[in-house]
This record gives structure tokens, sequence and C-alpha cells, in this order.
């Protein structure tokens, strides 16, 4: 009976080491208070070492292995050094999340915007999609710009293809690399414009996102048009979406409508994430040299303004241009190369983000209505 | 300051009462009523109608209808058809607090 006291005792001081050495792990990529956030679900303490199981809310592929050693680091100065680490993920579900109909099995939806038109907001939503894909995120696609969509050119789908009505009532994204996407292009011809006021693209855009079978995604992106009108009012306030990111190029016309756009956020009450910067610098094909076309610093100036992080610096570059053009992204014509790295980055910094937003937030207020 | 109290954890809307109580997010609550509501109303009629001085309350102001406006407001609709107002939580913590005119001219 002592003896198995004892043993509960030394359990518990293990314990305790245990997550004071975690405590000390340095991540560059989850800060330095990721235990804050990262759920312990078993510690087992054997006679030949630890066994220890923690759940991410991200999904970070291609970071695992050099997180995990990082922990091995930690605990092994920490004195245990047979360390049997498992490392699960599972992204973090927004509590903010108004799930209304096929929008129950999305956790997080996350709005790509700008405040000026052409900065490359869909270039960027639509890569942003594909590296968080590529880092093991189910994800979702919506082309929210119903006067210029674009979905179908960049990932490629062909005029006739058709989104499937189910029941008559659902449709059934349109899936390609992996990903589900759902634009207003495929239902209409290439050369329709859709000539509609404001009240009817907000209404069809409602019914994109809640008629469309999502299914269970991880993160479910809105490509968002450009400026601050209508369509981002209405999904501000009638999906509550759960964090936004700012796509902006260096100089000073966008940074001034990118400021408008972070605004508009702040008053609707949806958190930034942070900024992006496209564009930044554009390296000549002939002799290497990397010049600030549209200036430099500014998207910085801007983050550090509005107390919101720069969370990437993406380069002008002809490939990625011709690769949404041939209707396959750089992420996934080029995977190694130095600009699908840069969006991967983006990627985890972008999903490491809303984890920290999502353990932050105060959930929705519940509205009660008794008869 | 005003970030310890919003957003509210819950609003509790009793059909027939025509008040609303809401728990803010430090656990306080406050009652507010359906004409308060409807005095403070900050749609551009109701301020209109404020700036020339023309009586808000003819009709009575009983509480039909409360929706959240996603994260950051309230939507009332009123039973005598106005259905315009949205209110902020910032602003309806103010006329909990009795300082609805105050935020209005701020």
């Amino acid at each position: 009976m002592a003896r198995g006291t004892e043993a509960k005792f030394m359990q518990l001081i293990n314990e305790s080491r245990i997550y004071d050495a975690l405590d000390t792990v340095k991540s560059p990529l989850l800060g330095d208070d990721f235990l804050k956030f990262t759920s312990v679900d078993s510690i087992k303490t054997h006679e030949s070492g630890i066994e220890l199981s923690l759940t991410l809310g991200v999904k970070v592929h291609s970071q695992e292995s050099v997180l995990k050693m990082a922990i091995e680091h930690a605990l092994s100065e920490a004195g245990f050094d047979n360390v049997n680490l498992t490392l699960r993920s599972e992204v973090l579900a927004s509590p903010t999340l108004l799930r209304q109909g096929q929008l129950k099995g999305v956790k997080n939806i996350l709005m790509v915007a700008s405040g000026k038109g052409g900065v490359g907001k869909s270039t960027t939503a639509i890569n942003l999609a594909l590296a968080l894909r590529q880092e093991g995120a189910k994800v979702g696609i919506l082309d929210a710009d119903i006067y210029g969509p674009s979905m179908s050119t960049m990932l490629g789908i062909p005029a006739e293809t058709k989104p499937e009505l189910i029941d008559d009532k659902y449709v059934q994204p349109i899936k390609k690399y992996g990903l589900k996407s759902m634009s207003v292009a495929y239902m209409s011809k290439e050369k329709t414009p859709m000539i509609w006021r404001g009240p009817m693209a907000v209404k069809a855009l409602q019914q994109f996102l809640e008629l469309t079978l999502w299914g269970d995604l991880d993160y479910l992106l809105i490509d968002m048009p450009p400026g601050t009108g209508d369509i981002h009012i209405s999904l501000a306030q009638k999906v509550n979406v759960s964090a936004a990111v700012v796509v902006t190029t260096p100089q000073e016309m966008a940074l001034t409508d990118a400021r408008k756009g972070l605004e508009m956020f702040n008053k609707v009450g949806i958190p930034v994430l942070g900024v992006v910067e496209n564009m930044a610098t554009h390296r000549c094909t002939n002799c290497g040299f990397e010049e600030h076309i549209f200036g430099s610093g500014g998207a910085q100036k801007l983050a550090d303004e509005y107390g919101v992080g720069l969370l990437a610096s993406l380069p002008l570059n002809a490939q990625v241009r011709e690769h949404v053009d041939a209707g396959e992204p750089t992420v996934t014509k080029d995977p190694g190369g130095a600009i699908s790295r840069a969006y991967i980055q983006l990627a985890n910094a972008v999903s490491v983000g809303l984890w920290r937003c999502n353990h932050e937030t105060a959930p929705a207020p519940v509205l009660k209505i008794m008869e | 300051m005003i970030n310890t109290v919003v957003p509210p954890k819950q609003i509790d809307f009793k059909k027939g009462e025509s008040c609303l109580t809401v728990t803010w997010k430090n656990g306080q609550s406050s009652t507010i009523s359906g004409s308060e509501l409807r005095r403070y109303c900050a749609c551009s009629e109701c301020r209109a109608r404020n700036l020339v001085g023309v009586s808000l309350i003819n009709v009575s102001s009983e509480l039909v209808k409360v929706s959240l406006m996603g994260q950051h407001a309230l939507n009332v609709s009123f039973s005598d058809g106005h259905e315009r107002g949205i209110y902020p939580w910032p602003f309806l913590y103010a006329i909990a607090q009795g300082r609805g005119k105050d935020y209005l001219r701020e």
C-alpha cells in the first residue's frame, strides 16, 4: 500500500518536472509559450523511460520533426533521456463561428482581404490554401469576388465543369489538388458578367457559403473582393468569420487602402492575424539584382501601427503569375522551390496565429430566447 | 477598460417581458428595457428625428426579435415595426450604464 502511494508520488513529481521542461521549449514557429496552447494527453513513466503524447492545435507537417527535436532536447536537458514522444495534431475550432447550414463541419473561416485591388489577393489566397493543404489540413476556398471570379482560371478547371447539384438545393464543391473550391465562375459562362446589385451579390454569396457541401474542413478561406463594401459587411455580420489576413503591396497607395481594410475589421470585431506584403522585391532575371519596385518597409510600418504581425514578405515573380495563369499554382507546381517555401511559411504563420487567436478570443455571446 | 466587459457572455430575452438581461464578460449583469433601446436607436432615421426633435416613442416599443450581428453587435426589432437598430457591444454597455446619450455624442 505504502509503496503504491510512493510510486504515485514519484509519478506526480516526474510529471511536474516534465511540464517544467516542456515550458522551456523554444520554437521559432510556436513561440516560447507554446505549452499554454498545447494539450498534454498523457504522460506514462516506465522503468526504461517516459511515454509522452502531445496534441498541437495546428497542422504543420514540415515543422514537426524540428519541433519534436526541440521537445526531446528540452526533456533531455531536464534529465529525461528515453522519451517516446507522440505528436498529434488537430486544428482547434474557432469558438466564435456561427455554424449555420452546411458550415457545421467547418472549424475556421479565414478572410483574405485587402483594401486595394490588384495586390495579389487571389494568388496569395490560392497558394496559401494549397500550402495549408500541404501541411496536412483539410482546406476549402470560396471565391467571394462575384464580379471578377478567378478561381477556375487559377485552378485550371475547364469551363464545362459544373458543380453537381444534390437534392435540388445543395451543391458539391469542385475538388482539385485536394482543395474544395466554390466560385461563381463555376455557375456561369466565361463571357457572362454578373451584373448584380449589392443585395443580390450578398444573397448569392451567403447561399454559396451555406448551401455548399463543404463537409469537414479545418480551414475555409474566403478570397474577398477588394474594398470595404456590401459583401464584406454582410459576411462579417452573417457568418462570423474567425479571422482575417490583409494583403498589400509596399507602395503608399496600397497601404492607405489596406489601412481602411484593417479599420473595417476592427469595427466589426474580426481579429486580424497580420499583414502579407506581396510583390515586395523583384529579382532581375538577367543580373540577379533585387529591387524594391514598390518601395520597402511599408507593410512592416502598417503592421506595427495596428499591432499585428507581418506574416510574410513575398517577391514579385513572373513564375507565380505564369503558374496561376496556367491553372496550377506555384505551391503544387514547384513544391520544393523558394517561393513555395515562402508560402508554406506563410501558411504556418497563419495557422499558428489562428490557433493562438482561437485560444484568446471569447466565444460568441449566447443568445437565449425564452417563449 | 471596455474590453473587460465586452463581448457579453450571454443575452437573455424573455418574450413578452420587453427587456433584455445581458451578462457581461466580467460576470456583471444588467437589465435593459425595450423602451431604453428604442430611445437610443442609432440608425440614421432615428438620429435624424432626434436632431429635429420629433419624438420617437409614439407607439409601444416592446421587443419582438433579437439577433446577433456577427461578433460585434446586437440587432433588435421593436413592436412598432422598427428593426434597423444595431447596437455594438460598447454602445449596449453604455446604455446599460445610463450613458447612451454620451456615447452617441462621442
